[in-house]
């Protein structure tokens, strides 16, 4: 049947995972419908090869057992503040984590109520925001005037607090007239995000990678011949040594399915040497594809 | 007198060499049993015929066989166990020489299995040779 794919598979990814490398090489096939199908393949072993390792795949489910990392920017977490006094209301939105954002409202004398909500947060992060809170209420010349507030001191950060995902805070501030400065004209808060940056910028996606879980299903077996020595899978790893001629050479590989079951299927090899370090393994050679 | 020679040995030939070989596959899945058959020793060989069956019981594993020379494979699958089936035959125009063949089951277990292989000329007349050598 029609050859989707072959590649060469980052022997790297597969050395940083398993201290026995496997699968330097793959290759993903379908098998038609013809009576007998028989994909054929031949791999040849280099270098000082003691034995192949071989497994078949099948490929209809979408489901990977080596899912690849695939770069992707984590959007932040933000903190949005709201200001408001009657009908009054100011707004400093998206304060990501590291960034200090000032809201400010000409509200006059009088209380003041400030929000705190984490909508349009990035959920995947389940770290509590840390934040600060500093205000100041002042004149139209902008001098300190009189302020209040069970947070914290005018014009000192308050302790940190923390906001969970779509949790909300509101605290109370009160501006009144100073005996030098005058009326308050506005408050202004800064808000500081203390919340670390996230450190991860790669998030683990899954890919339309090939590779699928083992089968077991009887479905497909795959057969490996080297000399005299001649093995069958159905999923498992074959380990396929050669004691009298060696690993070097060509291995044979047949691909067939038992119920003439038409299915696309994925395959790794490896050439590896005694100590199960990988040797100079070839792209496989297509001899017929059935 | 050359004819009659070979008359005689292509008599001999048909009454001696209706190939059958029967084996045991052992329990692990991935055992398999390898033979050559050689089609090789009477020039005139032109093709393998094959067919496999299986003697196992329902549920146990199919038994299949893998005809292989040259770049050319072909799978044969006994689809009943234990019956007087056999799989599919075919006649396989891989020329002269030694065919391959690999008998394997898709599962754990022991299973018992015969096969049939022929070499024909290619007038499709059964020819002196087929001798099955056991690999494995």
């Amino acid at each position: 049947m029609q050859k989707m794919a072959q590649k060469l598979v980052l022997p790297f990814i597969f050395f940083s995972v398993f201290e026995s490398a496997f699968a330097l090489d793959s290759g993903t096939q379908s098998l038609g419908e013809l009576d007998g199908a028989t994909d054929y393949f031949k791999i040849t072993c280099a270098g000082n090869t003691d034995h192949l390792d071989f497994q078949l795949f099948e490929s209809a489910a979408t489901v990977l057992n080596t899912p690849l990392a695939k770069p992707t920017l984590i959007p932040p977490q933000i903190l949005n503040a709201t200001l408001t006094k009657l009908k009054l209301t100011a707004k400093a939105s998206g304060i990501a984590a590291g960034i200090n954002k000032d809201v400010t409202l000409k509200g006059g004398n009088g209380s003041y109520t400030f929000t705190l909500d984490t909508i349009g947060t990035n959920l995947t992060l389940k770290t509590a925001q840390t934040y600060s809170v500093q205000y100041q209420c002042l004149n139209t010349t902008g001098k300190v005037t009189v302020g209040s507030s069970t947070l914290t001191k005018s014009g000192i950060a308050s302790i940190s607090k923390t906001l969970a995902n779509s949790r909300t805070v509101k605290y109370l501030f009160n501006c009144a007239k100073d005996k030098i400065n005058g009326n308050t004209d506005s408050l202004k808060i800064t808000v500081i995000n203390k919340t670390p940056i996230a450190k991860t910028v790669v998030t683990t996606t899954v890919t339309t990678d090939p590779i699928a879980a083992p089968i077991s299903s009887g479905n497909l077996a795959a057969q490996v011949i080297k000399g005299h020595v001649a093995m069958n899978t159905i999923g498992d790893i074959l380990n396929v040594h050669d004691d009298r001629s060696g690993g070097d050479g060509y291995y044979s590989v047949m691909v067939n399915s038992p119920s003439n079951k038409v299915q696309s299927y994925h395959f790794q090899y490896s050439c590896l040497n005694t100590s199960n370090l990988e040797e100079q393994t070839s792209p496989f050679q297509l001899l017929q594809d059935q | 007198m050359k004819h009659f020679i070979f008359l005689m040995l292509a008599g001999l030939s048909f009454n001696t060499f209706a190939h059958t070989q029967s084996g045991v596959l052992a329990v692990p899945v991935s055992t398999v049993d390898y033979y050559y058959v050689d089609c090789g020793s009477d020039p005139s060989s032109v093709s393998l015929y094959f067919h496999i069956a299986s003697s196992a019981a329902a549920g146990m594993p199919l038994v299949s066989a893998q005809v292989i020379k040259d770049n050319y494979a072909s799978n044969f699958t006994d689809p009943i166990n234990g019956d007087a089936g056999w799989s599919r035959d075919q006649v396989i125009y891989g020329g002269n020489g030694l065919y391959s063949i690999s008998v394997n089951k898709n599962g754990a277990g022991v299973v018992s299995y015969s096969f049939e292989a022929h070499c024909y000329d290619s007038s499709g007349e059964h020819t002196d040779s087929e001798n099955i050598i056991q690999v494995n």
